[in-house]
């Protein structure tokens, strides 16, 4: 069994956990991250007495999205009026953007099926993290956006795919956050259940898959997963994974320089308060809820 | 700025309200009043201080679809194309005029690079519903109806709402042309959200001043991953088949069905003609009034 710094590996019930455990950094996806979450799911591959997996994050975080602290992630500063990081070309950026999202393709494709618990934010890849999963389970204190669309970056298709055109652009062009119910709502998880519940609920439903043949609960899956394929979402994903790269690269000035200044002088705190004061209160975050 | 007669052109709050201004015909769409949409839209496109356009109908209608007074000449029983036509010649301006009246300015506004917005108060009849449907956001008052009635007398209808509502819920009220509440395209995922008459162009400006938050560029990309990602799952391919076959549909007209319809418009106007035709259909099983 591999050893995991950033992750948890913890067999049970017929299946495994895996939680995202960072949770000083709301488990924010770092590279080493992603190295361990692909050692982990070989691992599972190997291991015939796991059934299916069940993901979920450490502390009140599933996952904040990508790691943006400069030594973990892959954050750096930003040449202006250029507006790519310092001492690369476009072309090295374009480039590094375009290989991205290939990460996530691997758990669509999974051979077992892979249910994501949703325990609290899950914010820009970290909802993609979430949607990519074959089955998705909310707690009440899950939150779902993509935030990062207002400091420029790119959504994922996955939202239009689940949560269907107009939900998907009504949420994606401003990053507004939705609570568990909305995401219900849209389709973009399956269930919502009490935070207490959900590791039980997803582990009950672990239990019931491994209660099907092995083979037949892998068909099935890919009757599923292929046939989107096959209707056109591995073109749209290989479209978004190429949109990735201008949305990352078009920055202006006015809008983006201020706000990496802040993080700069001032810490991410500052840096998230700059970019996200200006759409507070969050219309359909689960505070609107508590009001109506 | 273009000088508009069927249209009101009004910037404001980052945006533009673009009004389908002819309240004396429940805003049915002629030509003229589709032809200065067009110059509208290409208005709003080039003028950096709009972010995102909302359209909206006048006078407690959004519109009942194409203007029937623009319909064609007298029919020739029992052939059912216009007198004195050949059937070549038929078929080619119905499939020319669908290719550059539909479908060219479906695509348009569907690839458009700032949000449309369609705030639906009143009717949304038709090709109008299409018109409503492919913006990018649709937010409906609570006395919005939707429907294609035109089905009942021989025309076709727009994959867009399988593409939004799903298979079966499209089927069910396209086949028959049947009206739909507000509430009933919420739930089917028509429109965004449903919202009090009187507060329906506020939602739709607090959403423009939401985008105008977010750099365009990432506005643009965004929307393009949604838009141009159902184009690869096979959209396109959907309404250029969708084109060739409204092309038939207006050539599916017999004797035994429509020449009652035809005869009662001779003699009594549209109004005649719509009495006649949806008359049989009376009352809506989920119009507004059904749910009272």
């Amino acid at each position: 069994m591999s050893e995991y710094k950033e992750l948890l590996y913890e067999k049970r019930r017929g299946g495994v956990l895996l939680t995202l455990n960072r949770p000083e950094a709301m488990n924010a996806i770092s590279r080493n991250l992603i190295k361990e979450l692909h050692e982990a799911l070989d691992e599972v591959e190997a291991d015939p007495e796991i059934r299916a997996v069940v993901i979920t994050g450490a502390g009140r975080a599933f996952s904040a999205g990508m790691d943006q602290g400069r030594a973990t992630g892959r954050r750096r500063d930003l040449h202006w009026p250029y507006g790519i990081p310092t001492g690369l070309s476009a072309a090295e950026v374009i480039d590094s953007w375009r290989s991205e999202s290939r990460n996530f393709r691997r758990l669509w494709e999974f051979g077992k099926p892979i249910i994501g618990a949703i325990n609290g934010w899950a914010m820009g890849a970290g909802s993609w993290l979430a949607l990519f999963t074959h089955i998705t389970i909310a707690s009440e204190n899950a939150v779902f956006a993509q935030p990062e669309v207002r400091h420029g970056s790119n959504t994922s298709f996955m939202w239009t795919l689940l949560g269907g055109f107009k939900n998907a652009l009504r949420y994606g062009l401003t990053g507004d956050h939705i609570d568990a119910r909305e995401a219900l709502r849209i389709g973009l998880v399956v269930k919502v259940v009490a935070a207490e519940q959900l590791l039980d609920e997803c582990f009950a439903i672990v239990e019931r898959i491994a209660l099907v043949p092995p083979e037949t609960v892998k068909i099935n899956l890919q009757i599923a997963t292929m046939g989107l394929d096959m209707m056109g979402l591995r073109d749209a994903l290989t479209l978004d994974n190429q949109l990735s790269a201008p949305a990352h690269v078009m920055l202006r000035e006015e809008l983006r320089r201020p706000l990496d200044e802040a993080r700069f002088n001032e810490g991410i705190k500052k840096y998230l308060m700059l970019r996200d004061g200006p759409f507070q209160p969050e219309p359909f975050g689960p505070r609107a809820r508590k009001k109506d | 700025m273009a000088n508009y007669q069927a249209l009101l052109y009004e910037k404001q709050r980052k945006g533009v309200l673009i009004t389908l201004n002819r309240p004396n015909a429940l805003n049915a769409m002629n030509q003229e009043l589709m032809g200065e949409l067009d110059q509208a839209l290409a208005e709003a496109e080039t003028d950096g201080e709009i972010r995102a356009v909302v359209i909206s109908g006048a006078q407690g209608a959004f519109s009942v679809g194409e203007d029937l007074n623009d319909e064609a000449p007298d029919t020739a029983w029992p052939y059912g194309i216009p007198q004195g036509a050949s059937l070549v010649h038929v078929y080619n301006q119905y499939r020319d005029a669908d290719r550059k009246d539909i479908l060219g300015r479906q695509l348009y506004r569907w690839q458009y690079p700032k949000p449309i917005i369609g705030a639906v108060s009143g009717w949304c009849l038709g090709a109008a519903s299409w018109l409503a449907l492919t913006c990018h956001l649709t937010i409906a008052a609570d006395d919005a109806v939707f429907g294609q009635p035109q089905v009942r007398h021989g025309a076709n209808t727009d994959f867009i709402w399988v593409a939004l509502a799903g298979f079966k819920n499209a089927l069910r009220y396209s086949l028959t042309g049947d009206h739909i509440d507000a509430q009933e395209a919420l739930r089917i995922g028509l429109v965004n959200q449903v919202v009090p008459q009187n507060q329906l162009l506020e939602t739709c400006f607090a959403f423009v001043e939401r985008v105008a938050l977010v750099p365009p560029e990432t506005i643009k990309i965004n929307l393009h991953i949604s838009t141009m990602g159902l184009e690869m799952m096979g959209l396109r391919k959907a309404w250029t088949l969708n084109s060739e076959l409204a092309a038939m549909a207006q050539l599916s007209k017999r004797e035994a069905f429509n020449r009652r319809l035809e005869e009662a418009k001779q003699k009594g106007g549209v109004e005649a003609f719509l009495q006649a035709r949806d008359g049989p259909f009376q009352p809506e099983p989920f119009g507004p009034r059904a749910k009272k």
